[in-house]
Formats: C-alpha cells, structure tokens, sequence
C-alpha cells in the first residue's frame, strides 16, 4: 500500500518537474473551464464568435508555424547553396534577410494587412479559408527567420565537427548530411523550440494587429471582411467595456464578484490571450529545460 | 548600407506613385463639384443625399451602381472636408515642410520613449535575472518548501507548535499566487493593461508610455528569462569549478560578508569583487549584447502596439495609422523610414559596443576593425 502510495507521488513529482506537459495540461484545462463556464453563463450568439476566434487564432497560429518552418528550412538551404557556389548572391540574399529583420514585426504584419485587405475588396480572394491562409503567410514572413538563424546555427556548428567531413568521405550527399543527419535528426527538438515559441509570439502579433486594424483602420480593412479573431473581438465596444470594468472595480472591490458573470467576454477574451500567451511561455521553457536546450 | 537601400527603395516609391491630387482622389469629382453647388441641396444632410440618390434613379434607372458610387464618393468627400476644418488631418498627402517638421517632432519623441524603456528594460532585465539565479542557488521549490511544512505540520501534535508551519505555507501560497498574477500582468498586452486602467489614469502621458512599454507585452519577462538561461549556462563551464577549487568565493547567498551584497545587484554599475560571480556577470553580459538586438527590435513592435491600439494622438505611429487610412503614401514612407534608422542606428551602437569589448578583451586588434 504504501509501496503504491510512494509510487504515485512519484508519478505527480515526475509530471510536476517535467513542466512543458504540466503547463500544456494547465493550458488545456484552463480553457476547458472557461469555455464550460462560458456555456453557462455567457449568451449564445457571444459563446459562438468567442468559440470561432478562438479557432481561427488556433489555426493562423498553426499554419504560421508551418509557413515558418517550410520558409526557415527553405531558406536556409538556399544560403547554404549560395554560400558555396555563389557567394556574391549569399550577400545579396543576407542583406535582404537582414532588411526584414530591422523591420518591426508589427509594421511589416500591417502593411501585409493593408496588401489582403486591397485583395479582398478587390475581389481576388474570397473563401474564408484562403484569408487565413494567407493572414498566416504575412505572419510567418516576419517571425519565420527564428527557424532561419537556428537552422544556419546548427548547420554551422555541425560543420565544424568531424562527423561532417567523416560522412562527405564515406560518399554521402552533402544535401542527405544538411537535410536529414543535422536538421532532421540533430535539430529536432530545437526545432520543436522553436515552434513553441513562434506559438506564443503569432498569437500575440496576430491579437495586436486585428486590434489595431479594429480600433484605429475600420472604416478601410473593416473587421467585417477579416475572419473574426480574438484581437477583434477584443476590440469591439461590449468587450472594451467589459475590460475597463476591470479598473473600476480596483477602486469597488464588491464589483469584482460581478465581471465573472455580467463582463464575461471581455473577460474571457483578453483572459484567454494572457493564459495562453503564458502557458506557451512556460511551456517553451519547460521544454528547453527538460531536454537540456 | 542597408539604410541607404531601403532610403532610395522608399523614395522610387513615392516618385513612381506620387500623392494624388485632390481631383485625381475622387473618380466623380467634377460630378461632385456640380452637386455642391446646387443651392437648394445641402449635401451633408443624409436626408438630402437620399433626396439626391431617388432623383438620379428616375433621371437615370439603368445606372444604379454608378449612382452608390456617386453617393459614397459625395460622403467620403464631405467627411474629409470635415476632418481638414476640424485640423485633424490634411487632405494633401504630399509632405511640406510644416509637414516634415511636425513629423520629425514625433519621431524624436518616439525615439526618445524608446531609449528610455530600452534602459529601464535593459537594467530590470539584468537586475531580476541575477537575483533569481542567486535566490535559486538556495530557496526551496515551491513543492518541497509545501511538502516539508506539510510534513513537519502532521508530525507536530500541539497546536500552538503547529502555527508556524501553517503561516510558513500560506505565506509561500500567497507569494505563489502574488507572482502569478504579476506575471499574468507581465505578459499581458499593452492595450489590455491599459484598457483595464483606462479610467483611473491619463494613458496619453509620458510617463505611461514609458511605464507600459516596460511592463507590458512580456518583454520584460522574456528577456529576463533568457538573461537568466545565460548566467546558468555560464555558471556551469569549467573555469567556475576552478575557480571554485582555488578557493574564490563562491557563496550564492545575500550576506554582506560572506556572500553578495543585495544592493549591489541593484546597482546600474553592477560589481561583486572577490565573487567568482563577477566573472560570471561579466562574461554573461557581453554575451546578451546580441541578445539585447532582438529585444530592442521587440520593444519597437510593442511600442508601436501601444501608440496604435490606444489612439494615442500626436504620436508617430498614431499618425503613421492615420496616414494608412487615407492612403498617404509618402507620409507613410517617411515614418516608415523613421522607425527602420531608429532599429538600424541601435544595431550599429550594439555592434559598436561588441566590437570595443571584443577589442578590450583582446579578442580582436584595432588594426582588424579598421
């Protein structure tokens, strides 16, 4: 008995310093019960767009992951290429990356906006499911050189050990060694670091600038002709509202007990961009930190 | 280079589309002109402008799509007038010289935000993440400090003896649920915080700026965590455990005699003599210059996030949104430009910085810079 008692806490201690899993199911849970406790008090119309913009986030977010890695991996074997065989174009090509790199992320993520939104009214792109993609694409054009500079850095560091000229000898395609030995094999989990991380910072850029496009730019890239997103739906006035009621009740302590019920989407919105902007937090480190990153 | 790439880049731009004139602005705009000066109609009265649009039905029944055209177009026009009366805007886009100035004011006082969040950031940073690794070096996890107490609780009979492990565990709960929320405030953005203090202060002041800038969109935490990564990586190398056998102080622990004094790590000049942490700080600092790049180009974004989403008016990126919105394309190049010499000019003093420490730390010579 106290053999299987042992055992268990052992269980909950192993699953407690294993922290990625324990913030990914703090994450899970923690949006389970906002969203049942949204089924019960929130109206139905509201429960609804709260659920798909959060589902659209979810999504961008992901296909900005893939967008990033197919663009960092891509890239990267292309200066790769260059850097031996042309050099004079591996400078253009750094030159250029750099210049993406000294553009603020939000800027460049703006423009890109203004560019879907002249597309949009002009008709071009129609289905939903195309913006998204496409919302995704702009994103992941200015956060996928995280992908870039890890992959240049292992390819780099790789270079100069042994096993790289050792495989060369032994008749192995430089382009086998780059893609499968060092970035597949050996740079996985960085990898997977990576995407944790782009995780957090495309939700966070994709919330700031739907605001931004909602608050200050609506009359010309409307909310209306964008899918519906948490930063959105932020911005609209009954959630704004309902974030202000946050101040107020700093100075009317009773009132706080009020906004769980009478300031719900607001709440849940903006409460829902912070937990999960802290989970994946949390979780890229405790990711790093359990595999010795 | 590149400032200079992007500078003629932005200018073929403005030469290739050049601000249109007020004409070129509106496709009806003759159309326009005729309707405004028809006395009995006042164009700015909706209840006219349905007027106007049933008249042109009859007139013209085959039309309809042309007359909604003509309609918006009329709306938009008198809207802008009325934005141009109230100052809140120009209705030339090109850039003149009041123009240049008013926006060369803006920038500096972006710039001016920026460099000051970029040190409060860049000191906070660097004060946390050496405070956490030493407090780390010798507090307990959150989980065995509760255990522990939890166990020396239920082994102690008398109640009066039990007392302060019970305050022990709901001072450690309290502190527990203290930083949760501070770090939910961390990584909050911007516009939440200030929407959420929006009716208990001015959010257009300085001062906020500054402070929300600092505290707010998790650059303060995340950067503060990769300081700390730093100076774990770097405690763990060889020449600590050398330093260590030779019999360097090596105490992790704030005691002002046998150990590092707590206000030194609050210091801006931060020096701990006879510590082997000093070494640690100081290799651990010249490494984050590289790191400090990136979140500087990180504070930019939020800075602009801030200035956007909060409708800060007279501010350079409010005007910058602005200026999207009625497609003022050489007022939009300009600030554009504005913010990339803001990001480039801190590149080039970083990699000012690294260079003369490479050279100060005989890495490189001066000939090699040269």
């Amino acid at each position: 008995m106290s053999e299987n008692k042992k055992n268990q806490k052992c269980h909950f201690l192993r699953f407690y310093e294993q922290k990625d899993k324990y913030w990914l199911s703090i994450w899970i849970l923690g949006l389970m019960m906002i969203w049942i406790w949204n089924l019960i008090y929130l109206n139905k119309p509201a429960l609804k767009q709260l659920e798909s913009g959060f589902l659209n986030t979810l999504i961008i977010s992901f296909l900005v992951i893939i967008f990033s890695i197919l663009l960092g991996w891509s890239i990267t074997l292309l200066q790769y290429l260059f850097e031996r065989n042309y050099p004079k174009i591996q400078i253009i090509l750094i030159f250029l990356i750099n210049i993406i790199r000294s553009i603020p992320q939000i800027v460049g993520i703006l423009m890109g906006y203004v560019i879907l939104t002249v597309l949009i009214q002009q008709g071009v792109l129609r289905s939903d499911f195309i913006i998204l993609i496409f919302m995704a694409l702009i994103i992941a054009l200015f956060v996928f050189l995280e992908i870039f500079d890890l992959l240049r850095e292992r390819i780099h560091y790789f270079r100069r050990l042994d096993f790289f000229d050792a495989m060369r000898v032994c008749g192995i395609r430089e382009r086998y060694i780059i893609n499968r030995e060092i970035i597949w094999r050996s740079s996985r989990i960085h990898m997977v670091n990576k995407m944790i991380a782009i995780f957090g910072i495309s939700i966070f850029l994709l919330c700031s600038v739907d605001f931004i496009i909602s608050v200050g730019l609506s009359t010309d890239v409307s909310s209306v002709n964008l899918p519906v997103t948490l930063g959105s739906l932020l911005a609209k006035i009954d959630s704004k509202q309902d974030i202000l009621a946050i101040g107020y009740s700093l100075t009317h302590l009773g009132y706080i007990i009020r906004l769980p019920f009478e300031h719900l989407q607001g709440i849940s919105v903006s409460f829902i961009i912070v937990f999960t902007l802290v989970c994946m937090y949390q979780i890229g480190n405790g990711f790093a930190r359990r595999h010795h990153l | 280079m590149s400032l200079l790439f992007v500078g003629f880049v932005f200018y073929m731009i403005h030469i290739l589309f050049p601000p249109s004139s007020e004409e070129e602005q509106y496709s009806y705009y003759q159309l326009i002109h005729t309707y405004n000066e028809l006395d009995f109609l006042d164009l700015n009265s909706p209840e006219d402008r349905i007027l106007l649009r049933e008249a042109l039905e009859i007139y013209d029944p085959a039309n309809t799509t042309r007359h909604d055209s003509v309609l918006a177009e009329i709306e938009i026009y008198h809207k802008n007038r009325m934005l141009s009366a109230a100052g809140s805007r120009q209705l030339t886009s090109a850039i003149d010289m009041d123009k240049l100035l008013t926006i060369l004011n803006m920038w500096l006082k972006f710039a001016a935000i920026y460099i000051v969040v970029l040190l409060v950031t860049y000191y906070c940073v660097e004060t946390f993440a050496v405070y956490r690794f030493i407090r780390e070096k010798y507090r307990l996890s959150f989980y065995d400090d509760i255990l522990n107490n939890l166990k020396q609780l239920f082994d102690v009979q008398r109640f009066k003896a039990k007392f302060p492990y019970l305050l022990n565990i709901l001072v450690r709960v309290s502190r527990t649920v203290l930083k949760a929320i501070i770090i939910l405030v961390l990584f909050a953005p911007a516009y939440v915080i200030a929407y959420s203090f929006k009716t208990r202060f001015d959010t257009d002041s300085f001062i906020v700026m500054i402070i929300l800038g600092v505290i707010s969109n998790g650059l303060l935490i995340t950067y503060m965590q990769k300081y700390y990564t730093f100076l774990v990586s770097e405690g763990r190398k060889g020449y600590v455990q050398t330093a260590i056998v030779k019999n360097l102080d090596s105490r992790m622990i704030f005691d002002k005699k046998k150990g590092i004094q707590l206000s030194s790590i609050f210091r801006i000049n931060k020096k701990f003599p006879g510590h082997i942490f000093d070494q640690i700080y100081e290799n651990v600092r010249f490494q984050y210059l590289n790191t400090l790049k990136e979140q500087a180009s990180f504070l930019i974004t939020g800075l602009i996030i801030i200035e956007m989403a909060l409708n800060i008016q007279g501010h350079l990126c409010y005007e910058l949104m602005q200026n999207i919105l009625y497609k003022n394309l050489s007022v939009i190049l300009l600030i554009l430009f504005g913010i990339f010499v803001i990001v480039k000019l801190t590149q080039i003093v970083i990699d000012f910085v690294v260079i003369r420490q490479h050279i100060k730390i005989g890495n490189i010579s001066s000939e090699e810079v040269e």
